[in-house]
């Protein structure tokens, strides 16, 4: 047993080295040690599986945004990547009490400080895998037919900077309180704040303070008019960490000049960069948002396929295919002569306050705000900012619908009522497989009736459940025997005075009774 | 190797240490060579808290220290002992979800061992010294006690320190395990200095050149273990039954009693032990001094 000590290894046994070379073998050590820990993998596997699922099981949307994908996942890295790193790495930190092992320790040549250091650095493997992650994912998003805008490297860096922040407050808390149960609690905290933010539960400028700011509206826009302060953040941020980290080797004992230098520069980065958060949006960005609005035309690349022209934001024009797809699906069912008439279908954008707000809320106010954005280029069709969802498929099927049946632009949300309802409902359901999905899925959570349209738009309608039971009915027959129908009885199907009834008995589909009077919808359209 | 010709490794002189109102160590001095020193001493009587000051875990509150030629007292020296210290604390605390190879590399890690070859090199002859080559891939908590014991003692030999302080490795240890143990020790103390705290005066009789004897935070003995057991020379004799008055009495395995204390005339003196030199130590009030 003891063969190895008959001799003293001593001109051959390794001496001790210098501190730096000690964390930095340490570090190692932890961070190999962090990467195996299970809350870092539950982690991993919480960000990344749901993702791969919807990939494997075809559910993922292949038309990302890429300037909303890049900062969508903040949250969802800050609970499952953040909360991985801050746990394991306060665990790391604490096992030497938790293992009652610092009588040991304390005897050995490597101080508290630097072993701080260490924990610190253990981080970093984390770190860069997540950057990793991050930064495959969104290429694979760009490398899609359908990918549209750009990312902001600033959003993507947050990931990651939100890993080391976490990691170093893991092993700050190490440092000041002496138990596990802090650290769960600091990141169930931080992600009530976060979303408490995001909904507006809290002042809005408070969400610019803490690590992740999840945004309103969601509605994507072109990278032109976003106004999220993703640099400044992302340098707010980078200052935290630094001062955690700092703060952590200061409560492991750390004392020197370097290390107050270091901290005034740390805290003068956050509190700067904190407040360069709250300047005013850029007169560019300003700019950019009113011509957005007033004039898209002018920031839009138009094309024309047949009658209809296709008018996308710059980085958009990956969709215009997909928007064709629909609209000759709705322009196939009908006859030819309602088909031929010229379409543009406009890219649109939101910039309206009171309507992302919901502050518009009376038949007068949507009827006002529906003029205003009709007003800009009458007679053009809205398509938003998001699209491979089915529900926005369904959408523009709906308004394409509408034109083609009514001759008119879309209305402020109202109630489509009578054959005009069920035949808008049919057209739309039967453009194309995505647009059948899109309106069985809204058709199953709504109540009262099936909307059509963005409703951060100020544009869309709604078609009663009694029309949309006709036309659910329709869309479960072979949609050439229906067009052919349809074609037979369009004129009359078209009048704004036909019945939801009397369609049902040109189109021979059952129509449901109509619901005591005190339950039915005003078809004041 | 004579005393006087030995280079002292550790000296100390007045240390007093208090916990409070306790005082743990009072006004204690001693000095440590080359070789195995054992520190006896019944519970309680400081042995921890003299270890941790040597061991740099601990300052004293009054007193000198050198410890292989550095003071503790100031940062430098304090980092130059730790360079050359093992230290094995009475309860070494494990991580058990660690292999044996995985803590005794972060410990050397801590002794700023920093060449990964050479270190893991190094954590491989350790394990090997202490008779773990074979589990240095089994978890800590998987191991048995006589196990972690000796992943601990090949944590405090990484780095091959000059001086090991061993605070009672052996409590707890089967007999074989203990045999063990000694045989690691015996070896180690070959060329570097070992103090090893215990109150097991066979122990001391096994493996120790020389032997400190702490009561009451302050030191009673200082000598050989020799000298320890010739403290009780004239004190110990046999006798058929039972001596009331004696410091103890106990019978052994011929049938007869062995006592120690004060014989009556024309008692049937014995040759003394260590354990007999430690009980008049112990059991008798501070106005002998040592057998130096």
């Amino acid at each position: 047993m003891t063969a190895a000590l008959a001799e003293r290894p001593a001109p051959t046994a390794p001496r001790p080295g210098d501190p730096r070379r000690a964390m930095l073998a340490l570090a190692r050590t932890e961070g190999v040690r962090l990467l195996r820990h299970p809350a870092v993998i539950a982690g991993l596997l919480l960000f990344t599986g749901p993702e791969i699922y919807r990939w494997l099981t075809g559910r993922a949307n292949r038309f990302p945004v890429l300037s909303d994908e890049d900062w969508s996942t903040q949250f969802l890295a800050l609970l499952v990547l953040g909360g991985g790193a801050l746990i394991a790495a306060n665990l790391a930190a604490l096992r030497a009490d938790r293992h009652a092992t610092t009588g040991l320790y304390d005897t050995l040549v490597l101080p508290p400080a630097w072993r701080t250091g260490a924990f610190l650095l253990a981080v970093l493997p984390f770190t860069v895998l997540v950057a990793v992650l991050t930064a495959t994912r969104i290429a694979l998003l760009a490398a899609l037919p359908g990918s549209a805008g750009r990312p902001d490297p600033a959003e993507l860096a947050l990931h990651p900077a939100v890993v080391l922040l976490f990691g170093a407050a893991g092993v700050l808390l190490a440092g000041l309180v002496r138990t596990v149960i802090v650290a769960p609690l600091l990141l169930l905290a931080a992600a009530v704040a976060v979303y408490a933010a995001g909904l507006s539960s809290l002042p809005g400028h408070v969400r610019w303070l803490l690590p992740v700011a999840l945004e309103q509206p969601p509605m994507p826009v072109p990278v032109a008019l976003t106004s999220r302060p993703s640099g400044r953040h992302l340098a707010y941020v980078a200052g935290l960490i630094a001062l955690v980290a700092l703060a952590a080797l200061v409560a492991a004992g750390a004392r020197n000049r370097r290390l107050v230098m270091a901290g005034a520069a740390a805290l003068s980065v956050t509190a700067g960069a904190g407040a360069a958060q709250y300047l005013p949006v850029s007169d560019a960005v300003r700019d950019a948002r009113a011509t957005a609005a007033e004039r898209p035309a002018e920031m839009q690349d138009c094309r024309s396929i047949g009658s209809v022209t296709y008018c996308a934001f710059g980085g958009f024009e990956p969709w215009t295919g997909g928007w064709d797809a629909v609209v000759r699906g709705v322009l196939r069912a009908v006859p030819a002569e309602a088909a031929g008439q010229p379409f543009v279908i406009r890219q649109r954008v939101s910039t309206d306050d009171r309507m992302l707000d919901g502050r518009v809320v009376t038949a007068e106010e949507q009827a006002a705000a529906a003029a205003e954005w009709q007003r800009i280029e009458p007679g053009a069709v809205t398509v938003g900012t998001r699209w491979g969802d089915g529900r926005s498929e369904m959408s523009l099927a709906g308004l394409v619908a509408y034109q083609v049946v009514t001759h008119e632009s879309a209305p402020a949300h109202i109630p489509v009522c009578g054959a005009r309802g069920v035949l808008v409902a049919w057209l739309a359901g039967q453009a194309t497989p995505a647009t059948a999905a899109g309106l069985r899925a809204v058709d199953a959570t709504s109540w009262g009736g099936v909307p059509f349209g963005d409703m951060q738009f100020p544009v869309g309608f709604s078609v009663p459940d009694r029309e949309m039971a006709a036309a659910s009915a329709l869309l479960r027959r072979p949609p050439g025997d229906v067009a052919t129908t349809v074609a037979r009885s369009w004129a009359e199907l078209t009048a704004a005075g036909t019945s939801a009834d009397r369609a049902g008995e040109l189109l021979g589909v059952p129509v449901p009774p109509l619901p005591p009077v005190e339950e039915r919808t005003r078809c004041d359209g | 190797m004579t005393v006087a010709a030995a280079t002292s490794v550790v000296h100390a002189s007045g240390l007093t240490l208090r916990y409070g109102r306790t005082a743990a160590l009072t006004d204690v001095s001693f000095t440590l060579y080359d070789g195995v020193t054992g520190l006896l001493g019944p519970n309680g009587a400081g042995k921890t808290t003299l270890l941790r000051i040597v061991a740099t875990a601990l300052p004293p509150d009054q007193g000198t220290l050198s410890v292989l030629g550095n003071d503790p007292r100031t940062p430098a020296g304090r980092l130059a002992v730790r360079r050359r210290l093992g230290y094995l604390p009475q309860d070494p605390g494990f991580h058990p979800g660690f292999t044996a190879f995985e803590f005794v590399d972060y410990v050397a890690i801590l002794k700023e061992l920093t060449d990964r070859r050479a270190r893991h090199q190094e954590v491989s002859r350790v394990l090997d010294a202490v008779g773990l080559s074979g589990q240095r891939g089994r978890r800590i908590r998987a191991l048995s006690g006589g196990m972690r014991q000796r992943v601990a003692l090949a944590a405090a030999l990484a780095g091959d320190p000059d001086l090991l302080v061993l605070d009672e490795p052996t409590v707890g240890l089967d007999p074989e395990q203990r045999l063990r143990f000694r045989e690691v020790i015996a070896e180690l103390g070959e060329g570097r200095s070992v103090l090893l705290s215990t109150h097991q005066t066979e122990e001391v009789m096994a493996l120790c050149q020389r032997v400190v004897v702490l009561d009451g935070g302050t030191v009673r003995f200082e000598g050989t273990p020799a000298d320890l057991a010739a403290h009780a020379r004239g004190r110990v004799w046999t006798s058929g039954a039972r001596v009331a008055g004696a410091l103890a009495s106990w019978r052994a395995g011929d049938g007869r009693y062995r006592n120690v204390g004060d014989p009556p005339a024309g008692a049937e003196l014995l040759e003394p032990t260590v354990e007999d030199g430690y009980l008049m130590l112990v059991d008798t009030p501070a106005r002998e001094e040592t057998g130096r």
